[in-house]
């Protein structure tokens, strides 16, 4: 095999002038005139090193070479630095590549060309019925005995009133035409294991209790037992009339008295056990849709306590079924929302899920006063044209957060400012409707070995994988991405099958995204890399440290948390960043150690937007802050290098979740320990540059420079 | 046959390593039949010039305990190096610096104006310090020079072999020794223990949560840790997963965290800033300003991640003094 290392200098139409290199017998220098053009003869096994403009641009080019990248156009010829800089980063790129583990092309077989979806409402229904439209096998799971979801249990939908069923019956009779689609109701699952292309599912099916039911209702006429069902009286035994056409036991309110039993007999059975059973699928759509938040925990508005203090679901119940006929309704928004003690964010739909009660109650009954109070409006979109035709309704919005809700005389009291008069206002109602927000379906992301970030399911876009990825073969759809209503769920959910439909329809799916590697003669299962991984892609399996190689995202945070560095990142491993870093940094130079997804690109955005910064600038892309090694940082000071620039991504911008904040936390004590050894801490910093801030680069390049 | 002869030397060091070879016990007979010392400064009385008598190579091997920090220590260790076949580094100070590497936070000005004038019970009017050479009616006087750096060993002298520990604890002291007198011996260079970190073989480790996050970070000497968890996994910091293995976990099985003395695994050049990278990796909050408190939290960096390793490491000594 040929050991040279082959480095091709790009003159970019001649408008570079790379003088003569001689860099040893084992380098072969090739000059070419636009290698993002005409690609050389190039075998798998060469190491090369790339000597062009914009890795971002070539790397896609040379996306199957083992190559090295340095940009002599952006860094050196473009804002006019001299020659021999151009040299310093070749020879430091060759002393990396000697160094460094190729990135591998790896292979994934997609065994199974089936889905399972989690979830029958909405979001579910459509992903199973485009999916099987399409010829995949389909496992739609439903922990209800009834498909349906929330939408099922409403009255209404925004912003016109449509009935529900207007659009959920269609939805469900789509299903009827599908083959290969297996609908299980009252089931959810018990275990994932495996990854993109094939996963193991276990599923855990609850008894419904009844069967060959022929929907006579005699069972109900004779059930003891009266359920609160969110608003709406129904017995223990009961029917939604959805899918599927049979009636089910509530075993959690069921006395099992029998005397369904009596009425219809060998057709109910009330000692049916759990079934478990197992299957295997190549994506996994979750689509459990929106979860409410506990309304119990904002014990100020009496839910729970007061008589008449309800949710917007289960006062719509009341009111459509007829039992409820309100005079005085206050509507409190944000109820538990936007508030630090309770859910700090805005959970999107609530307002309009408030417009639409508040609707509901003007069309029935339009003598009765509605009061909307609410911090913000936030009726976005077209949705405005709901709230403008409530106001001309003559509901009243006043703005402010309720500090109370208590029962004077009989009667509920909102005790609330007005920020509108500013004024304190006691408002007399009968009934109060909290519209309160919604949370995560924690559960199963959590089987499914998902980390939530901002509280919802962190959305990779990774290239040409569309946003809807969380670990390769696992997408979500509709409100379980984020609350959503019925419109916005349905197009996620077409998105969603579109997505799982790109992994499905392959045999199999190869990427190149550096791999973390556990050498496992280092490897002293000390753990400390486990819980730093954003993709959870790290376990141990018959003690050992596993990376499973579909969810590493190649970040290399776990690689630069190792105390004994027995992980590494294939193209960026600590011996190859050590010798480029080694070769690169001279006395006097400023090394900026750059994040490829943002600060780098700021790096690059300089030249272009004709900002110039001093020669001694010297820059090493990173994949993440996160695999930046204050080893290496401590080499370059040691090396004299005036100082130290880390750039990453904003805090909450990290393209791997949370690389940045380990980097804060490493470069923070890591300025401790140079102070303590009598440095000036300054020399290091670690700054959030965007990738179009250039300017900001040069600035702080500038100020380190002095 | 004519037993190997062996140097056991001292440097900068505090006497413990000696102490180590006390430690064999009864096995310290076998050694004694086995060969025969030539210098031994603790025990035995030769001479400097017995040494340099010596052929080249005529010692079958050294065992070099202390860091150097005197022209003495670098010149008999250029001697032992020039008289031995083998040269083993023994004990941490001269491994990695160890405990006197501190003092490369400060300098030898310092250090004497501190030691021979500061402290409260010195009285020093006249501000004399130690001076290399003194003129006495007796004659002159010598002293070593003092450098303003302490080094490894290895930065001093070829090392074939590194005794890690402080003190190594005597059955590595044993295997190291019948490897050497069996002519069975690893690559040169190599760290005589587990290749591994001391999380290994520590009992704590099984205690340990599958994922370490911690929020804040405590003292040992502030809390009382419970011996049965992982020190790390509390929020006390333990140099177990940086350090390696082998040394039968003393400090954790008195309930007291590791400390690092038998230095950092194969691939590791600078084991504090390894350290510290995998500590502020296992902070877990979501807040910049709260990651930056945590971090700033920790007493005496320097102290905790290079107790016995400053002198090794990428940044060796304070700048600018």
């Amino acid at each position: 095999m040929n050991n040279k290392i082959r480095v091709l200098v790009c003159n970019c139409h001649n408008s570079v002038k790379i003088p003569e290199l001689d860099l040893g017998a084992d380098v072969v220098v090739e000059r070419h005139d636009n290698l993002c053009n005409v690609r050389p003869q190039i075998s798998g096994e060469e190491k090369i090193v790339i000597a062009g403009c914009s890795p971002n641009l070539l790397e896609g080019i040379y996306l199957d070479v083992n190559a090295e990248f340095v940009n002599i156009i952006e860094h050196v010829a473009m804002i006019g630095h001299p020659a021999e800089k151009a040299k310093c980063m070749i020879i430091a790129a060759i002393e990396k590549i000697k160094e460094t583990e190729p990135i591998k092309k790896k292979i994934f077989e997609v065994k199974h060309k089936k889905a399972l979806v989690i979830g029958g409402g909405i979001a579910g229904i459509e992903v199973a019925f485009q999916l099987s439209k399409n010829g995949v096998g389909v496992t739609l799971v439903e922990k209800n005995p009834f498909l349906g979801g929330t939408v099922a249990k409403l009255d209404r939908l925004y912003p016109e009133g449509t009935p529900y069923s207007h659009t959920l019956m269609p939805l469900i009779n789509n299903l009827e035409s599908c083959k290969d689609l297996e609908r299980r109701v009252n089931t959810t699952v018990t275990e994932v294991k495996g990854r993109p292309g094939d996963y193991h599912i276990v599923l855990s099916t609850s008894p419904r209790g009844v069967t060959e039911c022929i929907n006579c209702g005699k069972c109900v006429d004779v059930c003891p037992v009266e359920v609160d069902d969110d608003g709406k009286k129904r017995k223990a035994i009961y029917y939604v009339p959805t899918y599927p056409d049979c009636y089910a036991i509530d075993f959690e309110t069921c006395t099992k008295c029998g005397e369904c039993v009596k009425v219809c007999p060998g057709k109910i059975d009330l000692n049916e056990k759990n079934k478990e059973s197992e299957t295997n699928v190549g994506a996994i759509v979750v689509a459990t849709g929106l979860n409410w938040y506990d309304i119990n925990k904002v014990e100020e508005y009496g839910y729970g306590r007061l008589e008449g203090v309800m949710k917007t679901l289960e006062f719509e119940r009341a009111v459509a079924s007829g039992t409820l006929h309100p005079k005085k309704v206050a509507i409190i928004y944000c109820a538990g929302s936007r508030d630090s003690n309770h859910l700090p964010y805005c959970s999107k739909i609530c307002c309009l899920l408030g417009l639409k009660e508040a609707k509901l109650v003007k069309d029935r009954f339009p003598e009765a006063e509605v009061y909307v109070i609410a911090m913000d409006m936030r009726s976005y979109g077209t949705f405005e044209y709901l709230y403008n035709k409530l106001r001309d309704k003559g509901v009243s919005f006043i703005k402010g957060k309720p500090s109370e809700v208590f029962k004077r005389n009989g009667s509920l009291v909102v005790r609330t400012e007005d920020l509108y008069t500013n004024e304190l206002l006691e408002i007399d109602v009968d009934s109060v409707v909290l519209s309160s927000g919604f949370v995560a379906d924690k559960g199963t992301f959590d089987k499914l070995n998902i980390k939530l970030n901002n509280d919802f399911p962190i959305l990779f876009e990774n290239a040409g994988l569309g946003s809807h990825e969380l670990p390769r073969g696992i997408f979500t759809a509709g409100a379980a991405t984020f609350p959503s209503g019925v419109a916005e769920t349905l197009i996620d959910a077409r998105k969603a099958s579109h997505s799982a439909l790109n992994l499905l329809r392959e045999d199999r799916i190869e990427t190149r995204l550096p791999q973390a590697k556990i050498d496992d003669d280092q490897c002293s299962l000390c753990r400390m890399c486990i819980g730093t991984c954003p993709y959870n892609a790290i376990s141990i399996v018959d003690d050992k440290i596993k990376i499973n190689e579909e969810l590493c995202m190649g970040c290399g945070i776990c690689s630069v948390t190792c105390p004994s560095y027995a992980s590494q990142l294939e193209g960026w491993n600590h011996r190859g960043l050590y010798q480029q870093i080694r070769a690169l940094v001279g006395q006097g130079d400023l090394l900026a150690i750059m994040c490829r997804w943002s600060a780098y690109n700021a790096t690059e955005r300089a030249a272009q937007d004709k900002l110039s910064y001093a020669e001694n600038v010297k820059i090493v892309r990173v994949p993440c802050t996160g695999a930046v090694d204050p080893s290496h940082v401590m080499l370059a000071l040691n090396k004299g290098a005036r100082g130290v620039l880390i750039g990453g991504c904003y805090p909450d911008a990290c393209h791997y979740a949370r690389g940045n904040f380990r980097a804060k936390a490493r470069e923070s004590i890591l300025r401790m320990n140079l102070e303590s050894l009598g440095m000036d801490k300054n020399r290091v910093r670690l700054e959030w540059i965007g990738k179009d801030e250039a300017k900001k680069f040069v600035e702080i390049a500038k100020e380190m420079n002095k | 046959m004519a037993k190997p002869l062996v140097a056991f030397y001292w440097c900068a060091s505090c006497g413990g390593c000696e102490e180590s070879v006390v430690d064999l016990a009864e096995d310290i007979l076998k050694v004694v039949d086995a060969v025969e010392f030539r210098l031994f400064p603790v025990a035995m009385d030769f001479k400097y010039s017995d040494v340099e008598a010596l052929p080249d190579k005529g010692l079958a091997v050294s065992f070099i305990n202390g860091a150097i920090r005197t022209e003495e220590q670098k010149r008999l260790a250029e001697l032992l190096r020039k008289k031995s076949q083998l040269v083993v580094a023994y004990g941490a100070c001269a491994h990695l610096g160890g405990i006197p590497g501190l003092a490369n936070v400060t300098n030898r000005k310092e250090i004497f104006e501190t030691a021979y004038k500061n402290t409260p019970s010195t009285a020093n009017p006249k501000g004399i310090y130690p001076q290399t050479a003194t003129e006495t009616k007796y004659g002159k006087l010598t002293l070593p020079e003092i450098f303003d750096t302490v080094h490894t060993l290895d930065q001093t002298i070829d090392v074939d072999y590194y005794l890690p520990g402080c003190a190594p604890p005597p059955d590595l002291v044993m295997k190291a020794i019948l490897a050497i007198l069996e002519g069975n011996l690893p690559a040169k260079g190599s760290v005589l223990t587990s290749d591994k970190a001391l999380c290994e073989t520590c009992e704590r480790n099984k205690s340990k949560p599958d994922k370490l996050a911690i929020k804040d970070i405590k003292r040992i000497s502030h809390v009382i840790a419970d011996p049965e968890k992982c020190f790390l996994a509390e929020g006390i910091i333990c140099l177990g997963p940086a350090t390696r293995g082998g040394c039968g976990e003393r400090c954790i099985n008195a309930n007291m965290p590791c400390r690092g003395c038998f230095g950092p695994t194969r691939e590791v050049k600078d084991m504090g800033a390894r350290f510290l990278s995998g500590l502020a990796s296992i902070i877990d909050v979501d807040d910049e300003a709260e990651v930056e408190k945590i971090a700033q939290s920790v007493i005496d960096p320097i102290g905790l991640f290079y107790m016995y390793s400053l002198p090794s490491s990428i940044i060796n000594r304070k700048q600018g003094v």
